[in-house]
């Protein structure tokens, strides 16, 4: 049996366009729970760090239709069996969009984008800041129809379908939110107001832990349908990258321990040097949880492209 | 504080299970008639069943007969996770299945698999 091999550019296409969505779903969901009540009473902290924040949205959302366009490309010539030069054909991509479930996600994501797009713009309205989140969401989450969950047969697939879209969204949540993060903290404003950074920070670390609730119950469930067993972990391919990836989310947890145990209580001192130096760990540690968490979704683009572990350790006697 | 802590170390090692994104390709899981197995007359149609569900657009099944020649008629029915090809009987011998899908996840396979007619 000849298994196809995806190439670098997928998984580099994969890769971008996780990071982006992440990037631009967490600042959204960061903007409506966090910065919003936090920044109400605070106009022109509010207005200093919308300033910062949205060409960050903005950015992250162009590059995720980009690298969805090409990742739909690169999709093409796979389905194809063609070259990409050559399957870049009005056949093929009628086909692709139009007779493929990823086709059909894809064109309702970019229908999610443009809304989002939208509502970025005219977000002055509460609707308009509401419809935006739920399109957010909507994006995100709407990648589980993409992956395997979207192929799973049965009262299972149904299963893995909403464990993997809820997994998405808290993974969104959380590593594009602590981007947003360090946004906020980091703006003049607020970093020297040590009460508003307090209650972002107490705000996020909240969102942390429903987050990562979220993750691990849905977590329990992909791992249930895609490894099976702590044999398969360590004996397959599919495996070793998981566990690279157990490994980056270990560092992860535990920088967010030490921000949620340590420095969030020290910034309780204020006006005082403490105060002022857990700020500046706090914000040293979230860009460093950043840049696991963006690593880890660069492992996820690899995953996406291996053969399941649960699969390489079944014996195929079912025939 | 230390059950706290704990459990900020626990929760990473099970999250870690969890591969998100995590991709799968369709295998066969079984066919009609059996793969290798010998059947006494020629079937009507073959049946492959996979792992994963397909998509129809890019999923294809050839059947040759004894001597070589293309037994199957027509274009594959794919239904869910499985796929089905008329073919005409030409007699006793080894039939050669050959088989390329895409899954619904976007992996594409292909294998082959041969069965057996006659007494």
């Amino acid at each position: 049996m000849d298994w196809s091999a995806a190439g670098a550019p997928l998984i580099a296409a994969r890769a971008v366009h996780f990071a982006a969505t992440a990037m631009t779903v967490g600042s959204i969901i960061f903007g409506v729970f966090i910065a919003k009540p936090v920044l109400r009473h605070h106009i022109a902290a509010a207005i200093s760090f919308r300033r910062r924040t949205r060409p960050i949205i903005w950015a992250s959302l162009v590059l995720a239709a980009i690298s969805g366009a090409f990742w739909l490309l690169l999709e093409a010539a796979s389905m194809s069996g063609m070259p990409l030069e050559k399957a870049v054909t009005a056949d093929v991509l009628s086909t692709v969009v139009g007779e493929t479930q990823f086709g059909e996600v894809t064109t309702i994501r970019a229908g999610f984008v443009i809304c989002l797009a939208a509502c970025l713009v005219y977000d002055r309205a509460v609707t308009t800041q509401w419809l935006g989140l739920a399109a957010a969401v909507g994006f995100a989450c709407s990648l589980a129809w993409t992956g395997h969950a979207g192929s799973t047969i049965g009262v299972e697939g149904y299963l893995h379908l909403a464990a993997d879209a809820l997994h998405v969204v808290a993974a969104a949540a959380w590593i594009g939110g602590l981007a947003s993060l360090i946004a906020f903290l980091t703006t003049t404003q607020i970093h020297d107001d040590t009460s508003l950074a307090r209650d972002a920070v107490g705000g996020f670390s909240t969102l942390g832990v429903v987050s990562v609730g979220v993750v691990l119950l849905t977590g329990v469930v992909n791992a249930a349908i895609l490894v099976g067993s702590l044999h398969a972990l360590v004996a397959t391919e599919y495996g070793r990258v998981l566990t690279l990836k157990i490994g980056s989310f270990a560092a992860m947890l535990a920088y967010a321990a030490i921000n949620r145990l340590r420095l969030t209580p020290q910034l309780a001192f204020i006006g005082q040097e403490q105060s002022s130096v857990a700020l500046r760990r706090l914000i040293r540690n979230s860009a460093i949880e950043t840049a696991l968490g963006l690593g880890i979704l660069v492992m996820v683009g690899v995953l996406g492209t291996l053969h399941p572990a649960i699969h390489l350790v079944e014996p195929e006697s079912s025939w | 504080m230390r059950i706290q802590s704990s459990t900020f170390f626990v929760i990473p090692l099970l999250l870690l299970l969890a591969s998100g994104e995590a991709g799968a390709h369709a295998t066969l899981d079984h066919a009609e008639p059996r793969v290798g197995n010998k059947v006494a007359s020629p079937p009507h149609e073959v049946t492959l069943t996979f792992t994963q569900k397909l998509e129809p657009a890019f999923s294809s099944v050839t059947v040759t007969g004894p001597s070589g020649q293309r037994v199957d008629v027509g274009k594959a029915r794919v239904s869910g996770n499985q796929m089905s090809v008329s073919v005409k009987g030409v007699g006793a011998g080894t039939y050669h299945v050959n088989w390329r899908v895409l899954s619904v996840d976007t992996h594409t396979t292909d294998g082959s698999f041969t069965f057996q007619v006659g007494p």
